[in-house]
């Protein structure tokens, strides 16, 4: 079975990654992106984007990385999902469905009510919902659901406004009025431990810095906690990132230590302004890759990758599936391995980009030694 | 291939040898010197030079979920990140897994404990490990705060089914040991209880702090762990009750191992108009005087750095202190915990006493194998500072000259000037080879003798303590030459050190019902697998006592 090509033709997995090498080091600029939905895959690629100087992002790091910046700009005291399940007895969910991507999670906290803590256990949890018309998906949740409307763009404004209800500061009209914000800081405060819900890709990074105020305000006498939901890949490959890198992704390795930036490093932006000059891109999907017009290495689980346009195409296993996986599983907080539901004989993506970073390092090694 | 390193000052206390003489390595093994000591292979000559087995750290938080919010949280101290990077602590430690191998590397360490992983952080923790190059791993897992044990302690368990318990959590999590951080802290704290000490109840479970400590210790010796339970105390760094805390925790140990960490964060008394005093003496003459008790000293050095803990309750305090004033607190399953960066100031009082205090201790406990060096890295400093401390430890001038620089009023509150001890070479490698690694259990390292894993480092004498051990002469893992004149020359990976525990299999099936029905999580997910880390030999065991 054939799982390399260059250029159409069914090649050796060997030549195929001296090809991808060749390509990435002939760049002067290399993209490294795609899904890295297993972090086996994006620890590799971290070693190819530093190998090759190249540049470090993820295709879907945008829905998560207003979180990643009001994190580092400004904390927030956060819960895990299995520890809201059990003691949150007041959550305000923000946004008209932040659960959807997050059914697990949802289901996690909202099948039971809070057991544990004197002063949470024993009764329904209250859900307020902040900005949806009707309970939607928490008609099936256990606990009393009520609803306060409010248009999607003015949620950050509506977090303000209960900010300022809570700390006594005059405020002008928001999205609701004055009463109903005064009574939802207090109902905030009341709890004994409440929870504050919301998708991160809803909000920008000064509406979820709104959100951790008014936390950090309310466990200035009482407690509570914020939950911010990331569905998809993009959160684990940047924790990931973060200890190979010391960044959450957007990070470019040309000129020695690696350097990140939100902006700068946006690998769409990259490519549109024609600073990457290559890109290695994996991808889980069959969707044909967007023509870029540079030298692309592909690394694709489509049965017969749609590779038009890219010059080395490698079919890989579908992680979890064909092969085990690490993963970033929002239920647990952190990462998990799932095994290989069944053995495949298709490839891992983290041995090609392995194979790939070490054929970078061999070729690196003997650019010195020619130097020397 | 046979390695001589020849002609080396071995100072190998573990063996009871301080003198010039080779040492043989084999197959990553130290072997005994062949009837022809010409025959060797290859010769490294260490005349004039100084050779001890690999340094050991006992306690160093370099990875886990913790170690990579903080990473997260400052980005600006990544030494590329800022347009013009200062020379602060930070921005020498590096920020990533692979600088944390190649600094400890550098200095001649060569196994590091990371002491604070949560159950649930156990993969996340490996999996930074794993990307750790050069040194061996080993990590200790934080119970202490779980629902389980304050329920288990409440229903009135068997001893039995605690240490099974603890038992399953060990061998899950692919730990060395077990460290229990503010027992029952993190739980109240989620009941909004601000202050919390060594006899105060969990509200809900009615359990105490001592309880859970007395409990989990016995579970650990039950368990046949060989590293005694590592306790954080409860209100650390809080002046006078960390003292008690302190001094409580030692006091109900009762002749049983217990290990205290960073215990200059509770070297603190209330005496003077600041509140403000050291507690460094007394402290150390207890200690002095509880054979079974051993701590390390969780140093603290002057400059920026961050302070990662799963003590939720003393992170959330100390927001207040947070420089900058940013802050990540985590509510979690048991522990938490929290991110908070400090400034220590060397022209700040409190800091200056602080630096002090560790000191006192360093030098006022008498026994170096009952003492440990460490800066509770980074909450005290990063690890790059152990150069500095080697001096100040070492010599007597070079900490004249420190506390010189420091605020006046600081000499009056401690006797730290006074103190004349300096340590000796063999002191050292007491403190930081034999004694840790007696310490954890691993009989393999900390020693140069026959059979001994081939962990050596040897450093070219210095009048300059601190350039002596910031740049080893040369680093030998598993026998293999690392490091050269103070840069890393090869970087293979080390292993993370395991207990196989054994637990019941009717705990397995506990657990497996537990973790679904009251959090709706899979038991499977706290269990680190091997093949997930993507190294040939992710794990080493050492046995159970």
């Amino acid at each position: 079975m054939t799982t390399a090509w260059i250029e159409g033709q069914p090649v050796s997995s060997g030549e195929a990654i001296r090809e991808a090498a060749s390509v990435l080091s002939a760049s002067r600029l290399p993209l490294v992106t795609g899904y890295f939905d297993d972090i086996s895959a994006l620890r590799e690629a971290a070693r190819v984007a530093g190998a090759s100087g190249g540049v470090l992002d993820h295709m879907d790091l945008a829905s998560v990385a207003p979180l990643i910046e009001a994190l580092r700009e400004n904390g927030m005291i956060r819960v895990s999902p299995g520890e809201m399940r059990r003691r949150a007895d007041r959550v305000l969910v923000i946004g008209s469905d932040p659960f959807a991507g997050s059914e697990a999670v949802f289901e996690q906290i909202f099948s039971v009510y809070p057991d544990l803590g004197a002063n949470t256990k024993g009764g329904p949890r209250e859900i307020m919902l902040l900005g949806a018309d009707a309970p939607g998906r928490f008609s099936e949740a256990k606990g009393n659901v009520r609803t306060i409307a409010c248009p999607a763009d003015e949620l950050g404004d509506a977090v303000g406004i209960v900010r300022a209800a809570l700390g006594g500061k005059p405020f002008e009209d928001g999205p609701f009025e004055e009463g109903a914000a005064r009574a939802l800081a207090g109902w905030l405060k009341d709890a004994g431990f409440a929870a504050i819900v919301f998708d991160a890709s809803e909000l920008d990074s000064i509406a979820i810095e709104g959100i951790a105020g008014l936390v950090a305000d309310l466990n200035g006498e009482t407690r509570c906690s914020a939950l911010p939901l990331t569905a998809g890949s993009g959160y684990g490959a940047a924790e990931a990132a973060i200890w190979t890198t010391g960044f959450p992704l957007r990070t470019a390795f040309g000129r020695g230590d690696p350097e990140h930036d939100m902006a700068l490093n946006e690998g769409g932006r990259l490519l549109a302004s024609g600073e990457a000059d290559a890109q290695l891109v994996l991808s889980y999907d069959d969707g044909a890759l967007h023509d870029t017009g540079v030298p692309t290495v592909l690394l694709s689980t489509a049965e017969e990758p749609a590779g038009d346009g890219a010059r080395v195409v490698f079919r890989i296993g579908r992680p979890g599936i064909d092969h085990a996986m690490v993963h970033h599983e929002p239920r647990f907080g952190s990462f998990v391995s799932k095994a290989a539901e069944h053995s495949g004989m298709t490839t891992n993506a983290a041995d090609i980009l392995s194979a790939i970073a070490d054929q970078l390092g061999k070729a690196q090694h003997s650019n010195d030694e020619a130097r020397a | 291939m046979l390695t001589r390193l020849k002609g080396g000052h071995v100072v190998d206390p573990a063996n009871g040898i301080d003198e010039v003489r080779d040492i043989f390595i084999e197959d990553g093994k130290i072997v005994d010197a062949p009837a022809e000591s010409g025959s060797a292979d290859e010769v490294v000559d260490c005349s004039g030079m100084v050779v001890m087995a690999g340094a050991i750290d006992i306690h160093s938080h370099i990875a886990g979920g913790h170690v990579n919010t903080a990473r997260l949280l400052l980005p600006e101290w990544h030494r590329a990140f800022s347009a013009r990077p200062g020379e602060t602590a930070l921005s020498k430690v590096g920020w990533t897994t692979e600088e944390t191998g190649l600094r400890y590397a550098e200095m001649g360490f060569t196994t590091v404990v990371e002491p604070a992983m949560g159950p649930q952080a156990a993969l996340h923790a490996h999996l930074e490990l794993a990307d750790i190059p050069i040194i061996d791993k080993a990590t200790l897992v934080v119970l202490g705060n779980d629902d389980m044990l304050l329920s288990m302690i409440r229903d009135g368990e068997s001893d039995e089914a605690i240490a099974d318990y603890v038992s399953w959590t060990v061998d899950a999590s692919k730990a060395l040991g077990v460290k229990c951080i503010n027992a029952g802290g993190s739980a109240a704290f989620k009941e909004n209880v601000r202050s919390y000490a060594f006899d105060a109840v969990v509200p809900d479970y009615g359990v105490s702090s001592k309880q859970i400590v007395k409990r989990l210790q016995k579970a650990v010796t039950d368990a046949s762990i060989p590293h005694p339970l590592h306790v954080h105390c409860n209100n650390l760094g809080v002046p006078g009750a960390s003292a008690e805390a302190a001094e409580a925790t030692i006091r109900a140990s009762e002749g049983m191992p217990l290990h205290l960490a960073h215990i200059q964060f509770y070297g603190y008394g209330t005496e003077g108009k600041r509140g403000f005093s050291s507690k460094g003496a007394e402290l150390a003459r207890l200690i002095n005087e509880s054979p079974d008790v051993t701590v390390d000293i969780g140093q603290v050095m002057f400059g920026q750095t961050v302070t990662i803990s799963s003590d939720e309750l003393r992170q959330f305090a100390g927001r207040a202190q947070a420089s900058p004033g940013k802050t990540i607190i985590m509510d979690q399953e048991a522990n938490g915990g929290g991110v908070v960066p400090m400034n220590y100031k060397e022209k700040s009082f409190f800091n200056a006493l602080q630096w002090a205090i560790g000191l006192e201790l360093f030098l006022l406990i008498e026994d170096p194998s009952r003492v440990f060096f460490t800066t509770d890295h980074p909450n005290g400093a990063p690890f790059t500072t152990y150069p500095d401390i080697f001096a100040l430890l070492m010599d007597r001038n070079v900490r004249e000259r420190w506390i010189e620089a420091l605020p006046k009023g600081v000499k009056k509150w401690t006797s730290l000037p006074e103190i004349e001890r300096e340590y000796t070479l063999a002191e050292i490698a007491t403190m930081t080879r034999a004694a840790p690694a007696k310490l954890l259990g691993t009989k393999d390292r900390g020693h140069l003798g026959s059979g001994a894993t081939a962990d050596i480092s040897v450093y070219r004498p210095h009048d300059d303590k601190a350039k002596m051990f910031g740049a080893a002469a040369y680093l030998f893992k598993d026998g293999v030459k690392v490091v050269e004149n103070g840069e890393v020359i090869a970087k293979p990976y080390g292993r993370a050190l395991t207990l196989k525990t054994h637990s019941d299999a009717r705990m397995t099936s506990r657990l497996d019902r537990y973790f679904d029905e009251a959090y709706g999580l899979q038991s499977r997910w706290f269990k680190v697998e091997g093949s997930a880390l993507r190294r040939e030999t992710p794990f080493r065991e050492v046995p159970c006592l």
